[in-house]
């Protein structure tokens, strides 16, 4: 029967060899890199300090950009409103007349208590009052 | 088991640690060295490996949770380090892994550090066609001669897989070895 190569004695070998006095070293230049480095490598080891440093600024972004963008889409919002009212409102005097109940005008009656003299010096301020008059 | 444990508690003591790990250094060097170097296969890759992974071994002590033995722990730091390594090597190169070792062993009569012949190189060959795991396997069987309770540990595989993995292994390369 035919001879296997892995069945032979002794054992075929890896073949590698090492250098001299390598293993001898090996554990004092493990030892100097351990104690050289352990700072370094245990900071980013340290689960808790890398999740406080990225919640604080998580933390930090979203509130400058929340307060940066709530203010200024406000802004946006009442300017885009009245332009939009003024220029492209399809609603008339007439339906918002209609809208307006008695109740409303009551409402509205009570909201507007102004003085005689107030409502004389609107009139004598506005010069243009005369044509709605004599109409 | 206890006198592991008692080890494993001199390791973790800030007062004993330094000597102990020195201790487990010198004990555990050259098998992991042999696993490393069989899996990187030349002196200065397996010399960074194997410091890589005793740094490992002692960043990670306080996580070991004594499952499994601390040897077996070691070995599989070890063998992933020395995957990962040839990884990360051949992708630098553009290459794969498989690629990289048959090239190094092209050349390997020139290394200083391989005094192996024809036959050595060709049984190198031959373990590079098997599979990832049964390569693992066959060294740490031929080469190591380790037991299969032990590679059942570091491998996670059962004793009878394993069994059955190593003979198909000693198949194949025999077959290779003939036709080539």
């Amino acid at each position: 029967m035919e001879k296997k190569i892995l069945d032979t004695k002794p054992k075929i070998a890896d073949g590698f060899r090492i250098p001299e006095n390598y293993f001898m070293q090996l554990s004092d230049k493990i030892m100097s890199e351990i104690n050289h480095k352990p700072k370094t490598i245990t900071f980013f080891e340290n689960k808790k300090w890398v999740l406080a440093a990225a919640a604080i600024i998580t933390v930090l972004i979203t509130t400058s950009l929340f307060i940066k963008y709530s203010t200024k889409q406000s802004n946006i919002e009442i300017e885009t409103l009245e332009n939009y009212i003024a220029y492209h409102s399809t609603v008339s005097d007439e339906d918002i007349i209609n809208l307006i109940s008695e109740d409303d005008l009551k409402e509205l009656n009570f909201d507007l208590d102004i003085s005689k003299s107030e409502i004389e010096a609107i009139l004598n301020t506005n010069s243009n009052l005369d044509n709605y008059l004599i109409d | 088991m206890e006198d592991e444990q008692d080890f494993i508690h001199d390791l973790l003591n800030p007062k004993t640690q330094n000597k102990a790990f020195q201790k487990l250094i010198q004990k555990y060097q050259r098998p992991l060295y042999s696993i490393i170097r069989n899996i990187v296969l030349n002196h200065d890759d397996a010399d960074d490996v194997l410091q890589n992974t005793f740094i490992k071994v002692f960043l990670y002590l306080k996580k070991f949770k004594g499952d499994s033995k601390l040897f077996s722990w070691m070995y599989r730091i070890a063998t992933n380090e020395a995957i990962t390594f040839l990884h990360q090597k051949a992708k630098k190169n553009n290459t794969t892994s498989l690629a990289l070792q048959l090239k190094i062993l092209d050349t390997i009569k020139s290394d200083p550090y391989f005094d192996g012949d024809e036959i050595q190189i060709k049984l190198h060959k031959a373990i590079l066609l098997l599979p990832e795991k049964q390569q693992l396997v066959f060294k740490m069987k031929y080469f190591q001669e380790l037991k299969y309770e032990e590679l059942s540990e570091i491998l996670g595989t059962s004793v009878g897989a394993l069994k059955a993995s190593y003979h198909l292994a000693v198949k194949k390369i025999e077959v290779y070895v003939k036709n080539n």
